[in-house]
């Protein structure tokens, strides 16, 4: 086509009823013509911005933009693996069987009002050293102490030993007797 | 390269399909399926075209790189909800144009866009060359960054596609959620704009038998 038939085309391209090919045709003539841009110009100052470059960023920001974007989809990925394993009827089903059973130890040990018994308690030293053993292994300076004291109306026994030879370091252990093999 | 190369977007019949969007397709089922290398592959073919034209609707080469990404984790993520009739740069285009719209609307740089208007102004008025030099100067860009601040986010975002990016009408009408008659009209009331805007700030573009007329 010549630069007449081009600038022919013009009032159509500004009403937009150019069909895109000849469009295509006419932008990329304005590109390399500069009788016919300068007429366009002259015809639609603003043609100047149509005809802006494009240009392409370069190759190394969009290396980075890549290496942001897989960080990013990686990131997402582990945040939707973490939700699909996480398991919220679990955690309700924990709830109901925790507020469950504190109601059942709650009306199990409720005590209806009644005038609190007593407690008694039973301290028993617990056994002399063998003689014969006392013989062979010499005994320490101060016997281990082991004392039971059995809370009888709480059903509770409580032990309390020292360890070894070191009577400063001890366990105490709280049993209830039900329990007890 | 012209943007029915680079973008070869869109649905329309079979005439309108290219091989980069096959291509396209099938990156994009492989992505689908889990493929994080075939994602990063659409990342390099499509962050730069999207970068361009979401640097002229937020006029901030950084904030436009930060769009492009954010962009392309929606698209990731909404991957499944993706109807493959369509153009893959189109269906991006239009989550990055969304986010760089919404960007536009909420920040407060007016003030930061006017002192930028004001120094390329500064720099422009006098000048010697006519705008066809500047053209291949590449200083009409930074008229064009100047400029589109007083469009609308939709005019400027309809005027970036269709006129600079050189979409089809009815591809911007399909990235703007609007119809094609909409799309026109927004490129026109830009152009008004941008005429008004040319005369007043940048008269040596402007023939001298139509300068002061509006």
């Amino acid at each position: 086509m010549s630069c007449e038939v081009y600038r022919e085309l013009l009032p159509a391209y500004l009403d937009d009823s150019l069909d895109e090919v000849r469009r295509a045709g006419l932008r990329s003539h304005l590109r390399s013509c500069a009788e016919c841009r300068a007429f366009a110009f002259r015809r639609e100052p603003t043609l100047a911005l149509s005809l802006v470059d494009r240009r392409e960023p370069p190759g190394d920001r969009v290396e980075a933009c890549v290496a942001a974007v897989v960080a990013g989809v990686r990131q997402e990925r582990l945040e939707r693996r973490l939700r699909s394993t996480r398991r919220p009827w679990l955690a309700a089903a924990a709830a109901v069987l925790l507020a469950v059973g504190s109601s059942a130890a709650w009306w199990l040990t409720r005590d209806d009002g009644a005038a609190p018994t007593p407690l008694q308690a039973e301290v028993v030293e617990v056994g002399s050293p063998d003689p014969e053993a006392v013989e062979a292994v010499p005994p320490p300076a101060e016997p281990p102490p082991r004392v039971e004291v059995d809370m009888t109306q709480e059903e509770v026994r409580v032990y309390q030993y020292a360890i070894g030879d070191d009577a400063t370091t001890g366990a105490v252990f709280i049993v209830n007797p039900a329990m007890e093999l | 390269m012209s943007a029915r190369e680079s973008h070869c977007l869109f649905l329309g019949g079979a005439g309108h399909r290219c091989g980069v969007d096959v291509d396209d397709r099938e990156i994009v089922r492989a992505a689908r399926d889990g493929d994080e290398d075939a994602f990063a592959d659409l990342v390099r073919r499509h962050s730069g075209g999207l970068h361009r034209a979401v640097a002229r609707i937020v006029l901030d080469d950084e904030e436009a790189w930060d769009v492009v990404q954010m962009a392309f984790i929606k698209a990731w993520q909404r991957l499944s909800s993706y109807d493959p009739r369509w153009s893959f740069s189109t269906w991006l285009y239009r989550i990055g144009t969304n986010l760089a719209i919404d960007l536009v609307r909420s920040r407060a740089s007016r003030q930061k866009a006017h002192r930028a208007g004001g120094e390329h102004q500064l720099r422009l008025v006098g000048g010697s060359e006519d705008a066809d030099t500047r053209l291949g100067h590449g200083e009409v860009d930074g008229i064009l960054r100047d400029l589109v601040r007083f469009l609308t986010p939709q005019q400027r975002t309809a005027f970036i596609l269709r006129e600079v990016e050189d979409l089809e009408t009815a591809e911007v009408a399909e990235i703007l959620g609007c119809s094609a008659a909409t799309v026109r009209n927004h490129v026109f009331q830009a152009r008004k704009t941008l005429r008004r805007e040319i005369q007043d700030r940048f008269p040596e573009f402007v023939p001298e038998d139509q300068r002061g007329r509006k």
